[in-house]
């Protein structure tokens, strides 16, 4: 079990956001949460990644307590590249800061850019790039680190459609090929569906999981399948919509 | 990308034009590399510089030259005179206006009498003692300074057509009397130099040592200004002292407020502000500024010719005008009397002045 | 396979660095706005110049050559010589500021209750007209050989200080808060390394505009603080102008000199900060 949430609570000022949160991803599992906005799917990743801490519970990565996650692979919304850095640079961000050889860096950059299919793009500065590319970038400055865990906070929800069914396609390659696990945030049920193994579906605030839904349908998914559409009528019917 | 290219040459070919030109200038700077640096900065401040060594030499009014000399600090290395023989130093200047006339006359004859109480060598001792309650410096000073100064009632038209002209040459003066509308140089300096009420007291006084003209309006207010610790002003001290405004209707404290200034240049801001109705200063500055400036001044009467000096530290090696080539000289300010005769000694040694 | 939207990216770079040296204004081929400007200034400056008011275009240009060329006889050295010297006090006197502005700056940003401690000095300095310390330095420096040059120093000091201290600060606290957590969560986890690589490289384009503003401030102080008791630059040659009396167009082309090398200045640090921060949208 890569990652175990137990019973975690969270309160901002007194508020309750997150209440009794309790599941478990396992090796290789590729995870959705969804909800409905302020819902604090965001709040459940941020504990997850370590960046706040919950008000009570436990959250348990690779059988550690510990607060710091090094392990953990976080891409933000939008992305969040260093804008003072090339996409190479961005890349290799995280390999520097784990005092890897310059040489070594090197390889592991251009690796990471081919495997988002960013090959050539190394020398260009994020705002030379457009939103898909930079979270493409995005994604190859954490696979690069070789984390257990993945996590991605609404991460193709500013890009245009034709973007994000490409990068939704690109990335479930991706998946198939490093059997990486993943967790993603995303309001969206058909993207949901489109990726992942398992949706987890919160409630609005107190945010409380209402159901975790397997998939076991074969990857890459055709989204005019009957079933397809019928684990989407599920969720849209869990959500109360 | 090749527009970028074309466009950081054009920036640097900018560029290379502004150094040019100033590469230009440099150039000729090294070709007459003969020249006498200046600062302007007050008397008092040049005595302690010149002790520093932070200058070389400095021209200024006695007697700080002859405090300079005798305190030890500094050698006389020119005087005014030798550089320009009886050069006119101060003036009496007055604002023209339809009134004017009897505060003029009575003005003239205080300063005469007083520059008549100068000359005479019987009052010798008092001079000096008025010298010294005037400048503040000891009595070694304002005697060594004496011997540098002439007191005269009336400038040379000559001397004064010289300074004219020599000022027009250097750059100072950028007006002409033509551009005023005088027909030329010396209808303008006539004007300028107005000595009919000189001329009348000297008459009147040959006549009747003892003539005084009409006392003036007591409602009358006179501004009347002069140069602070200047020893070519103690005309206006003694005149005072000695009564010679009380005698022409001017109470101290009552009609008659007396006003010093730091320099010349300052006298002729207050003039064209209207703060004055008459005041000594330097020759130089006066027409400088009726010139320039056109301010409606005239000299009614002359003080003294002469009297500032070239002074050099003591040790130093300066000989002559031509050592001070690249040295540095303080003067009291730019269209001064002590500016235009360092001006000339630079110019009799093939030097010329820049400003540090 | 997958058909990136390559071209697209390709271009938008190149617009972006074409666009980084269009923007400058010197280099730029003027807008006929801009011409008709320049002719309207024209007209109506030869019209004055007729009615007898200023001196005609031609004769300032004339005087305004002669001034770069030949020099002024009066001090005897070109108008770029007398210029050197307040810029050489302006660079001295901003340099000093800068040093001390972005390093204090980029503390008090970083730790915010140095900066709430520092706040109640900070906001009683900072309106203080920078002239107004002429005073203060000529008392303070009055046993130095050369008490002007220090004063002028000082002068400069303060007026290029505070634009380049408070955009420093502010600079550093808006850093995005997204972008420091995403170094933490790639393992950034001390606060010298926070500080290091990422509130630093991304404060550098708010710092250069701070920069920016404390020359301009920098070179408006030095012509004031000349016009006190300096010996030499193009403050002082202007005060001498103004006492010898008649010369109105040098002093006119003195001052419209002190713009120009201020916009000069103003757009050189622009094209410098462009180069040093490439990534940044200008």
């Amino acid at each position: 079990m890569v990652l175990m949430v137990e019973n975690v609570d969270k309160e901002f000022n007194g508020e309750c956001v997150l209440k009794g949160i309790t599941f478990s991803l396992e090796e290789g599992e590729f995870a959705c949460l969804t909800g409905p906005s302020g819902g604090g799917k965001t709040t459940l990743l941020r504990l997850i990644a370590g960046l706040i801490a919950p008000t009570s519970g436990h959250i348990c990565l690779d059988g550690s307590l510990s607060r710091a996650k090094p392990d953990i692979g976080y891409v933000f919304q939008e992305g969040a590249l260093f804008p003072w850095l090339t996409a190479a640079q961005n890349v290799a961000f995280g390999l520097k800061l784990r005092g890897i050889s310059a040489e070594e860096t090197r390889y592991l950059v251009q690796e990471a850019l081919d495997m988002v299919e960013l090959t050539g793009f190394d020398e260009y500065y994020p705002k030379e790039l457009s939103g898909g590319m930079r979270m493409r970038v995005a994604l190859a400055r954490v696979l690069v680190c070789k984390p257990k865990l993945i996590l991605m906070d609404e991460p193709f929800g500013s890009l245009d459609f034709r973007t994000r069914n490409k990068i939704q396609k690109d990335m479930v390659k991706l998946w198939l090929r490093l059997k990486p696990t993943i967790l993603i945030v995303t309001h969206n049920i058909d993207e949901a569906v489109y990726l992942s193994n398992k949706i987890i579906v919160l409630s609005s605030r107190p945010g409380q999981i209402v159901e975790q839904v397997s998939i076991t349908m074969d990857q890459p998914r055709i989204r005019t399948e009957k079933s397809f559409n019928l684990i989407r009528e599920h969720v849209l019917s869990l959500l109360g919509e | 990308m090749r527009l970028r290219g074309k466009r950081q040459f054009l920036l640097i070919f900018i560029l290379m034009i502004f150094s040019l030109l100033s590469g230009c200038s440099d150039q000729k700077q090294t070709a007459q590399k003969d020249v006498i640096y200046y600062i302007q900065t007050n008397p008092a401040s040049m005595l302690a510089q010149l002790k520093t060594g932070e200058i070389d030499a400095f021209v200024a009014w006695e007697p700080f030259n002859a405090q300079s000399v005798i305190e030890g600090n500094g050698r006389y290395l020119t005087q005014s005179g030798e550089i320009a023989p009886e050069h006119p130093c101060c003036i009496l200047a007055i604002t023209k206006t339809e009134a004017d006339n009897e505060l003029a006359l009575a003005l003239a004859w205080a300063n005469v009498k007083a520059i008549n109480f100068i000359n005479n060598k019987n009052n010798r001792e008092k001079v000096i003692k008025y010298a010294m309650d005037f400048t503040g410096k000891d009595q070694k000073s304002v005697v060594e300074a004496f011997n540098h100064t002439k007191y005269v009632s009336f400038p040379d038209f000559d001397q004064f057509n010289a300074f004219l002209e020599n000022m027009s040459k250097n750059g100072t003066l950028v007006k002409t009397p033509q551009s005023l509308g005088y027909q030329d140089n010396q209808v303008f300096i006539k004007e300028f130099l107005d000595n009919k009420y000189v001329t009348r007291i000297n008459t009147e006084l040959n006549n009747d040592a003892s003539w005084v003209p009409a006392a003036i309006n007591g409602k009358l207010q006179v501004t009347l200004g002069y140069i602070n610790q200047d020893l070519h002003h103690l005309p206006m001290y003694i005149a005072q002292q000695e009564g010679y405004y009380e005698a022409i209707g001017l109470k101290s404290a009552q009609n008659l407020q007396l006003k010093g200034f730091a320099n010349g240049v300052a006298v002729m801001e207050a003039f064209k502000a209207n703060e004055l109705r008459a005041s000594y200063l330097g020759g130089a500055p006066a027409l400088l500024k009726r010139l320039n400036d056109n301010v409606p001044i005239y000299a009614i009467a002359g003080v003294n010719n002469e009297g500032s000096a070239i002074v050099a530290a003591k040790n130093s090696s300066v000989k002559s005008v031509k050592d001070l080539n690249g040295k540095t000289v303080a003067i009291p300010g730019l269209g001064s009397v002590q500016s235009y005769i360092l001006d000339q000694a630079a110019r009799q040694s093939n030097l010329r002045l820049q400003a540090k | 396979m997958s058909q990136f939207n390559i071209d697209k990216g390709i271009k938008s770079s190149e617009n972006v660095k074409g666009q980084s040296w269009r923007s400058i204004n010197i280099l730029k081929w003027p807008s006929w706005e801009r011409w008709a400007a320049v002719l309207a200034g024209l007209l109506v400056w030869t019209a004055c110049a007729r009615l007898g008011l200023v001196a005609s275009p031609y004769i300032f240009g004339l005087k305004f050559m002669n001034l770069l060329i030949i020099g002024d006889p009066v001090y005897n050295l070109t108008l770029l010589q007398i210029m050197g010297t307040s810029l050489e006090t302006l660079l001295i006197g901003a340099g000093l500021a800068f040093a001390l502005a972005v390093s204090s700056g980029i503390l008090l940003g970083y730790f915010r209750s140095l900066n709430r401690f520092a706040d109640v000095f900070i906001s009683i300095c900072r309106p203080i007209p920078p002239l107004a310390w002429i005073p203060v330095g000529y008392v303070l420096f009055a046993q130095l050989p050369q008490p002007t040059f220090w004063v002028q120093i000082m002068v400069v000091f303060m007026g290029a200080f505070f634009p380049c201290f408070n955009a420093t600060v502010h600079t550093v606290q808006s850093t995005d808060p997204i972008i420091i957590e995403a170094a933490q969560t790639l393992g950034a986890r001390r606060q010298r390394q926070i500080l290091a690589q990422v509130i630093l490289p991304s404060a550098v384009p708010g710092i250069i505009s701070g920069v920016r503003s404390g020359l301009g401030v920098g070179w408006m102080c030095i012509i004031g603080a000349e016009f006190v008791g300096a010996r030499m630059g193009i403050g002082a040659y202007i005060w001498s102008l103004y006492q010898l009396g008649g010369r109105m167009s040098e002093i006119m082309i003195a001052i419209l000199s002190v713009g120009l090398i201020g916009y000069l200045m103003n757009e050189i640090v622009i094209l410098l900060g462009r180069r040093i921060a490439r990534w940044y949208s200008w």
